[in-house]
């Protein structure tokens, strides 16, 4: 069921109904699920590539992607279901890409200037801090990563996690916490 | 060794201060733009597919005009007339005389 606000009252419109609409050449009416769901996708990008900018141009691609696939969405399972599977797709694969290009981005990131209000001594620290824990994050193995992602950055139950993950709920549980000790061995020795 | 605690409580912080990060309020309208865009690049005069194909068809054009220079040169040589003159001598004008005459 999609919220829609209209006109200060709440339009309750079926999914469905709207994908139909948007189908049938309404493209506008796209806007109204890309507002539903942006901060969603948005949130978990931000977990696989820790960058606004980069989080920015992913959930772009997602909607896009989206958008063009829509008429295979068979309603098999929920339009979020489908959704986060499509927007953790894309994401694998800008990392991917994201991996070649590696080497520049490190370099325009020691190039960057620390900004005036904090310690540079401390802003150092702070980000080499937090970029151990994004590191640790990232070399996560792929579902223990993906499921650690769904589950803490999107809040999202075990139940809706095994649906996008297409594994059972025991899985999931059993990744969240082969998540967390791999975090700790990381973190406590990096 | 780093305590547990605190290594969660730094996951924690590092995923809520991610978690919080605003986004850009026009994405929508950046998503839109990109949909309108691919939808005019399919549907314009010029659609992707037509780049491969012209310069295929350049190619090919290329290629046959070739061809085309290739074949219109002929081995056939043309007749020509050699003087032979003695730089040492007095110029012998009653050839040249001659061969004026018979044009």
């Amino acid at each position: 069921m999609v919220h829609l606000p209209v006109s200060g009252n709440t339009l309750l419109m079926q999914e469905s109904e709207l994908i139909q609409s948007i189908l049938n050449g309404h493209t506008a009416d796209f806007t109204q699920l890309v507002k539903t769901y942006e901060t969603a996708v948005f949130r978990m990008v931000m977990g696989f590539v820790h960058q606004k900018e980069d989080a920015e141009d992913i959930t772009q691609e997602v909607f896009v992607k989206v958008y063009q696939s829509l008429d295979s969405f068979e309603g098999r399972s929920s339009f979020s279901t489908w959704l986060y599977r499509i927007a953790i797709h894309v994401s694998l694969s800008a990392l991917q890409k994201r991996k070649r290009r590696k080497f520049w981005s490190m370099a325009a990131e020691l190039l960057q200037l620390p900004s005036g209000n904090k310690d540079p001594e401390q802003e150092l620290t702070e980000k080499s801090e937090k970029g151990l824990l994004r590191k640790a994050i990232d070399t996560l193995p792929e579902k223990q990563r993906m499921a650690f992602i769904l589950s803490r950055y999107e809040e999202l139950p075990q139940k809706e996690v095994a649906l996008i993950m297409d594994i059972s709920e025991g899985a999931v549980e059993q990744l969240l916490l082969r998540a967390r000790e791999n975090l700790k061995k990381k973190l406590q020795h990096p | 060794m780093k305590k547990e605690t605190d290594i969660e409580k730094r996951i924690d912080t590092l995923i809520a201060e991610e978690r919080n990060t605003v986004m850009n309020p026009y994405l929508s309208t950046r998503v839109m733009a990109a949909i309108e865009q691919q939808h005019e690049r399919k549907t314009g005069i010029r659609p992707l597919l037509w780049k491969p194909v012209l310069a295929i068809a350049s190619l090919a054009l290329v290629i046959l005009l070739g061809i085309t220079v290739g074949n219109a040169y002929t081995s056939e040589t043309t007749e020509q007339a050699f003087v032979l003159t003695n730089d040492a001598a007095t110029e012998q004008f009653a050839f040249y005389l001659q061969t004026e005459k018979e044009e």
